[in-house]
């Protein structure tokens, strides 16, 4: 009581000096400690202006403090690397502790990827990768495809038509899951996911896990996971916020957010419209390899304040219109081109929700609705009259449908050294389409159970099984995992798993036939299985004055059962989905990352090894050996608010199998290209503007030559568009409030 | 500073699908004439392109045998501007056959249709032909024989020899998919004489080739002067609406056949009387080229300024 009356009279002897103009230097004592861990953070650089307009800075003792002579209220900043940025204004004579939220890939952040409940990730027995928001501001990431392009683990490719679709350590896009907090995104083109229509403007971070996570979350759980973790509404009474980001090959976005509180409901919107007009730009030309593309989308977030209920609705749509403009054909008598239109509508109903039962006894449910259809408007467009006369025997759509409802009840036991989690988790799809069999359907029922069990605090052990019923042959999916901390700076983790991926149903039931083309789909095909073991070792140290984490990996994963087209009829070139395909894939990183002063280093290797074969006729020539470089320089200059930061990246060669006009499978190999991209990011007025500006693809790669192996006889040296050309960029934030 | 926020929206939100301009259809091309140099003997056939005016000229009788570069075709036929034949013979080795005896020679049809070829199907048996080259040529090198094979990538194997040599040579003829012809000579102990232009690039060729007047008895083969038609051409023949007033609309009601002598040697005639080549000038010819444009046609003369005959000259424009 006598040290509250003591600050008490200090503050007000203060403010009395201040308002008077009797301007007395008094100490103020900021104590800077992690958000997370509440650890002393030190070496964080403080900045503030003296009143005669003299920038001051100091550095935080090893303790974490910082004793600053303020002669009146002054706008703060810290800054240190790994965290974000904090400003608040201090009066003179405070003893603050301020709390810095760390960034990146730091091992305090929370994670709820594959955890019974959400915990720091240097706890999780699952390795889980993180890319933060601050890290997607800072590449300007306007979507998906630019949050991970520079990422070691991931590896993007492109269709000018299908959009953009990753890879995990070389497990291709249809066996990684992708999901939205939790709930699963549907839509696949070809097998893949566009990410491209994964808007980012309401992500707050991205959490990534390798290899399978089937156990969990089901099918195509086979090459990781990646969940996107949606901004929450603000606790705060509302805000703001609007940005606008443009590119010199012509893609204006502009996206808005708000959010508020009302009697302690909170609620959130974000609404957007991105806009690609195409490239190259070369008018009047009007073909255009990355055709235009125009996105609208929403969302909105709504928290109803119940007593003891933790309850969150949300509601993402999205529609996105491509056009694909052919060449012209002009004769002395007509101009015509034929043109192809794509819609795409997307549309997610989620409602999670989560109630404490009991003494360390939790439950969560969740139930999200998916909707996704494309259709393709075929038009014979007169350049003359500029009239459209659609081309009714082109016409596709597709449309599909899930319902995912999942309930699991977590709990702690033995003196907490044992926690569990058991639910259910149901799935049903449906498929209508003009190259489908008829509306079809499937369902997987199934019941996951996980333990983990604290042998000592630093050796933690986690098995898993998932008995599934289902009409694909998946009963039953195991997994192990481990985790062993040696030290608080060294650690430990390993994973032996099963994986799968269902057939879609579109494998199922296809049925395209034209003049030249008779596939059919197949009821009877079963699932992908694979099996797979990852080990990870990080190790965090300080060399001098700089602080490295450092991390070594190896996974190994084997696909069997691999579901591909193959040729069944000669006689009427029937081609049909058949489980013949085999993937198997090695791979070995090394990763560091260092702090030092104002810079901030990420480089990393992966070496992956590719075998790939269909059946006994087509493989690879034993494993193909390549190695993927990533590297990223991160200056950050407080004083001026100004971040920057250089990305490179170096993709390696993959095989891929491919068809020919006549029908015939070809393995292709697509060269390595690098890619750099450099970036800047400054804020203004008092952080309510934010600048982002830089140049992309600084070495203007736009295509590389596909190579054919030497028995593609069959197939033409065609060049594979890897990338839009250079283009320079810029982003601007404005924001009303902090959310 | 809300200025440019509004600029700043204004830009985002109005930015959209750029439209198409309008394409302003070119109107009918100017009136043109053209005049090609086969001299008076007729021995040089040009190959003429009606958009670029181009002309690739070379003796009508430098080639013996030509054969179909078209995929899944293979006629071949024979030279009838040099008043050629050719025979079937009954050995199916080159060395058994050693005279023309008993031979019966064949001629293709003037329309150079694929089902009227002297050869005719040369893949269905092993049989040696012999090939009369022609008057024109000395008795040693008049008559050749030969066997053709398809090979496996469907180019062609040519064997052959003179009639009373024994040592044979073969070439392989290969295909190239641009082309509709390729030619062959027995002349420089077996050569390419030339490559025709490609398909898209010409129309007309101006040339000498064996017509057969089926009027008279029995029916009279001659070699005449005249134009054989690319095959990926079609000519539609008018000789009622006249040349100036065959527009496009009209052009589009025309029946086109794209049989090569459909233009043929008729254009002209021979008056007795006045001892001198007579043009039919109410003739058009309506041609739709390789690229669908249409151009019509009508031959105005057929001698130069100095009097020379064998220099057709013509006006066209396209429709």
């Amino acid at each position: 009581m006598k040290e509250l009356i003591f600050w008490c009279c200090r503050w007000l002897l203060a403010s009395w000096a201040a308002g008077s103009g009797c301007l007395l230097a008094q100490s103020t004592t900021l104590i800077i400690r992690s958000s997370v861990t509440d650890s002393v953070i030190g070496g964080a650089q403080v900045i503030w202006e003296s009143p005669d307009g003299v920038q001051q800075t100091l550095y935080a003792q090893p303790d974490g403090t910082v004793h600053m002579p303020l002669r009146q209220p002054t706008l703060v900043r810290i800054y240190k690397h790994g965290f974000r940025l904090y400003t608040d204004s201090i009066m003179p004579g405070a003893i603050l502790t301020v709390h810095l939220q760390p960034l990146g890939r730091h091992l305090e952040d929370v994670v709820v990827t594959g955890q019974h409940r959400s915990m720091p990730a240097a706890h999780s027995v699952l390795h889980v990768r993180i890319v933060e928001r601050a890290e997607l501001d800072l590449r300007q990431a306007q979507d998906l495809t630019d949050a991970i392009t520079y990422e070691l683990w991931a590896r993007m490719s492109r269709d000018e038509v299908l959009g953009s679709y990753a890879s995990i350590n070389a497990i291709s896009g249809q066996n990684l899951k992708i999901l939205i907090n939790g709930i699963p995104v549907i839509g696949r083109e070809n097998g893949n996911i566009d990410l491209g229509q994964i808007s980012l403007q309401d992500v707050e971070r991205i959490e990534i896990i390798e290899g399978p996570m089937s156990v969990l979350y089901g099918t195509d759980a086979l090459g990781g996971v990646i969940n996107l973790i949606m901004r929450e509404p603000p606790d705060s009474s509302g805000g703001a916020e609007c940005s606008f980001y443009t590119e010199t090959i012509g893609t204006y976005n502009l996206a808005v957010n708000g959010g508020g509180n009302f009697r302690g409901h909170t609620f959130r919107v974000s609404a957007g419209r991105y806009f690609f007009s195409g490239f190259p730009l070369q008018p009047p030309q009007r073909y255009q390899l990355w055709k235009p593309k125009l996105q609208y989308f929403g969302s909105l977030t709504f928290r109803p304040n119940v007593s003891g209920w933790n309850l969150r609705w949300r509601s993402d749509v999205l529609r996105e219109e491509i056009r694909n403009k052919g060449l012209p054909v002009l004769t002395p008598y007509q101009a015509y081109a034929f043109d192809d239109y794509y819609y795409v509508w997307r549309g997610v109903q989620a409602l999670h929700a989560s109630r404490q039962l009991g003494q360390g006894l939790l439950w969560n449910g969740q139930a999200g609705l998916s909707t996704y259809s494309r259709e393709k408007v075929a038009y014979r467009k007169d350049l003359v009259k500029l009239e459209l006369h659609e081309r009714a025997e082109d016409y596709q759509y597709n449309r599909f449908s899930e319902l995912n409802v999942r309930s699991d009840v977590s709990g702690v036991a033995l003196t907490k050294s044992l926690s569990w989690q058991v639910g259910l988790d149901f799935t049903g799809q449906q498929a209508a389409g003009n190259r489908l069999q008829g509306r079809q359907q499937q369902y997987e029922g199934a019941l996951f159970s996980t333990v983990e069990y604290q042998f000592t605090p630093a050796l933690s052990l986690r098995p898993g099984l998932r008995l599934s019923y289902n009409t694909y042959g998946i009963p039953l999916t195991p997994a192990v995992h481990v985790r062993y901390a040696f030290s608080d700076r060294m650690q430990i983790r390993g994973g032996l798993a099963r994986g799968f991926r269902a057939p879609s149903l579109k494998e199922r039931y296809l049925y395209f036939f034209d003049s030249n083309h008779a596939i059919y789909g197949n009821p009877k095909l079963k699932a992908e299985q694979s099996v797979s073991a990852n080990v990870f070792w990080l190790f965090e140290y300080e060399l001098g004055s700089m602080h490295m984490d450092t991390e070594l990996s190896a996974s190994y994963n084997d696909i069997r059962d691999q579901i591909s087209l193959a040729l069944v009829q000669p006689l009427t070139q029937q081609y049909t989905y058949v489980n013949v395909g085999q993937y198997r894939v090695r791979t070995v990183s090394f990763r560091a990352e260092g702090h030092w002063k104002s810079l901030h280093a990420d480089v990393g290797v992966l070496i992956q090894a590719v075998a790939h074969a269909l059946g006994d006729s087509l493989s690879t020539d034993g494993f193909l050996i390549a190695p993927e470089f990533r590297a990223q320089l991160v200056w950050g200059d407080a004083a001026r608010l100004l971040r920057s930061a250089l990305m490179f990246r170096r993709t390696a060669p993959m095989p891929a199998f491919s068809m020919d006009a006549a029908g015939v499978l070809y393995e292709q190999i697509a060269p390595s290209y690098n890619l750099m991209d450099i970036s800047f990011h400054r804020m203004l007025w008092d952080n309510r503007v934010e600048v982002y500006c830089g140049i992309n693809n600084l070495w203007n790669v736009q295509h590389v030559p596909h190579l054919s192996s030497a028995a593609a006889i069959h197939a033409s040296q065609q060049d594979m568009a890897v990338a839009v050309g250079r283009h320079a960029y810029l982003g601007i934030r404005f924001r009303a409030a902090r959310l | 500073m809300i200025r440019f926020i509004s600029l700043l929206l204004i830009v985002a939100m109005t930015a959209c699908f750029r439209e198409d301009e309008p394409v302003v259809l070119p109107p009918p091309g100017e009136l043109q004439y053209a005049q090609v140099a086969m001299g008076s003997t007729y021995g040089r056939q040009y190959y003429f392109d009606l958009e670029t005016r181009d002309t690739t000229g070379m003796p009508f009788s430098s080639w013996d045998l030509c054969f179909s570069s078209t995929p899944q075709d293979w006629q071949v036929w024979i030279n009838g501007g040099n008043q050629a034949y050719v025979a079937l013979t009954t050995f199916d080795h080159l060395s058994e056959v050693k005279d023309t005896t008993e031979l019966k020679w064949l001629m293709d049809a003037p329309s150079w249709h694929r089902d009227s070829t002297a050869i005719g199907a040369w893949m269905t048996h092993n049989y040696c032909y012999v090939l009369d080259r022609g008057p024109a040529f000395a008795e040693k090198v008049r008559y050749y024989k030969f066997q053709i094979r398809a090979l496996a990538n469907s180019d062609y194997l040519l064997t052959y020899a003179a009639l009373h040599d024994s040592a044979a040579a073969s070439v392989t003829i290969e295909r190239l998919t641009d082309r509709h012809y390729l030619y062959f000579s027995f002349d420089h102990n077996g050569s390419v004489p030339f490559i025709e232009p490609a398909v898209d690039d010409w129309d007309l060729l101006f040339t000498r080739y064996r017509h057969v007047f089926t009027g008279q008895q029995p029916p009279l083969p001659y070699v005449v002067t005249g134009v054989l038609i690319n095959p990926s051409v079609a000519v539609a023949v008018d000789s009622i609406l006249g040349f100036d007033l065959i527009d496009y609309a009209q052009a589009q009601q025309l029946t086109y056949v794209s049989q090569r002598n459909i233009i043929g040697y008729a254009w002209k005639y021979y008056d007795f009387s006045a001892q001198a080549f007579i043009v039919r000038s109410n003739l058009t010819y309506v041609i739709r080229d390789t690229k669908g444009i249409y151009w019509k046609l009508r031959f105005i003369d057929f001698y130069n300024e100095n009097g020379e005959k064998g220099y057709p000259a013509f006006a066209f424009q396209r429709l």
